[in-house]
């Protein structure tokens, strides 16, 4: 079967060597931050400059005990399959240096509980995207 | 609860306890039975593998613990020409909703919802008598069944009595229409217990 070319479901969670299980939700963001340059008489922004970009993942899982206990600089990765789940059209992303910070846990009444928490990457290098992914 | 399989006959009249007891909670992880297949019911299914029809037999089990019922039935006694009990009670299935409430489809978690219909009944000449025992029926099925772990399957958070509702008196019985749902989880897609 063809890769359909759009994505549905998140599976293979793993921070280091721990596994999160039934993940709800996951963002990733690329972190880019955009400077603005002006100068003189200009009513408008000249220049949008990418200085400095810090990626980040969020996920949110109903594995709360395992959310919670994340910790450490450990890389992330993460698959976005492909709504057929067919070969070739999964995304795999993955995060360098991923380091937890935000924990919480949230529960209502008669539902499942979940817990969230955002992984900030850093690059070894300073130059290096710490945030990549892959077709596969 | 051989007549949950076999509806012919009141169920306590067929009741097969172990030598060690049948269990009616439903905190050990399997119920043992005397004699598996004795009166044609299947050995127990391990943890993990129930079927929604394990749960309508840990519901009669948990009904007939109370000691209350004459007869306990999957259908309306009439159809199975019985009309003779002073207080009777029947189980019968009504709905299930699957829901997908975690991603890795389909080798995911899915998440089942399902309702039961639980009939009280109670016979008397004298119509104060009749209401009253119909509403103590379905006082004991709240307080039986209510956060129960039914055939190991059941959430206890979920599973409890949602509605009643009177049927019209048709002298000299009354009858209460308790709509009871549970919730379980099965770990695939394709987990369910396919043993007839």
């Amino acid at each position: 079967m063809a890769a359909s070319g759009i994505q549905a479901n998140w599976t293979g969670a793993t921070h280091g060597a721990d596994a999160v299980a039934d993940v709800q939700s996951c963002t990733i963001s690329d972190g880019k931050q955009l400077t603005a340059f002006s100068a003189g008489i200009d009513r408008y922004k000249r220049k949008h400059a990418a200085l400095m970009a810090e990626p980040s993942i969020q996920i949110t899982s109903s594995d709360v005990a395992k959310i919670m206990s994340l910790t450490g600089t450990k890389d992330f990765s993460i698959t976005l399959k492909d709504a057929f789940g067919a070969s070739g059209g999964d995304i795999l992303y993955a995060g360098e240096n991923a380091t937890p910070e935000g924990a919480s846990t949230n529960g209502s009444h008669a539902t499942f509980a979940s817990a969230s928490v955002t992984l900030r990457l850093a690059s070894d290098d300073g130059a290096t995207n710490p945030l990549s992914f892959t077709r596969a | 609860m051989a007549d949950l399989l076999y509806p012919s006959g009141p169920l306590v009249s067929t009741l097969v306890v172990s030598p060690a007891g049948l269990s009616l909670g439903c905190s050990l992880p399997a119920l043992t039975l005397a004699v598996p297949g004795a009166l044609g019911f299947p050995d127990v299914q391990p943890r993990g593998m129930w079927r929604e029809r394990d749960v309508r037999r840990a519901v009669a089990e948990l009904l007939e613990a109370t000691g209350a019922f004459e007869g306990l039935y999957t259908g309306p006694p009439e159809r199975q020409g019985q009309r003779n009990d002073s207080r009777a009670v029947w189980v019968e299935p009504i709905a299930s909703t699957e829901r997908d409430s975690w991603d890795a489809a389909p080798t995911g978690r899915i998440d089942i919802t399902s309702q039961l219909k639980i009939t009280v009944l109670a016979r008397d000449e004298i119509q104060q008598i009749r209401d009253d025992a119909a509403e103590y029926l379905l006082a004991l099925v709240n307080n039986a069944l209510n956060g129960t772990n039914l055939g190991g399957l059941t959430m206890p958070q979920f599973t409890r009595v949602q509605s009643w509702r009177w049927k019209d008196a048709a002298p000299p019985e009354r009858r209460i229409e308790i709509t009871f749902g549970f919730r379980y989880l099965l770990d695939t897609w394709n987990g369910f217990n396919e043993s007839e």
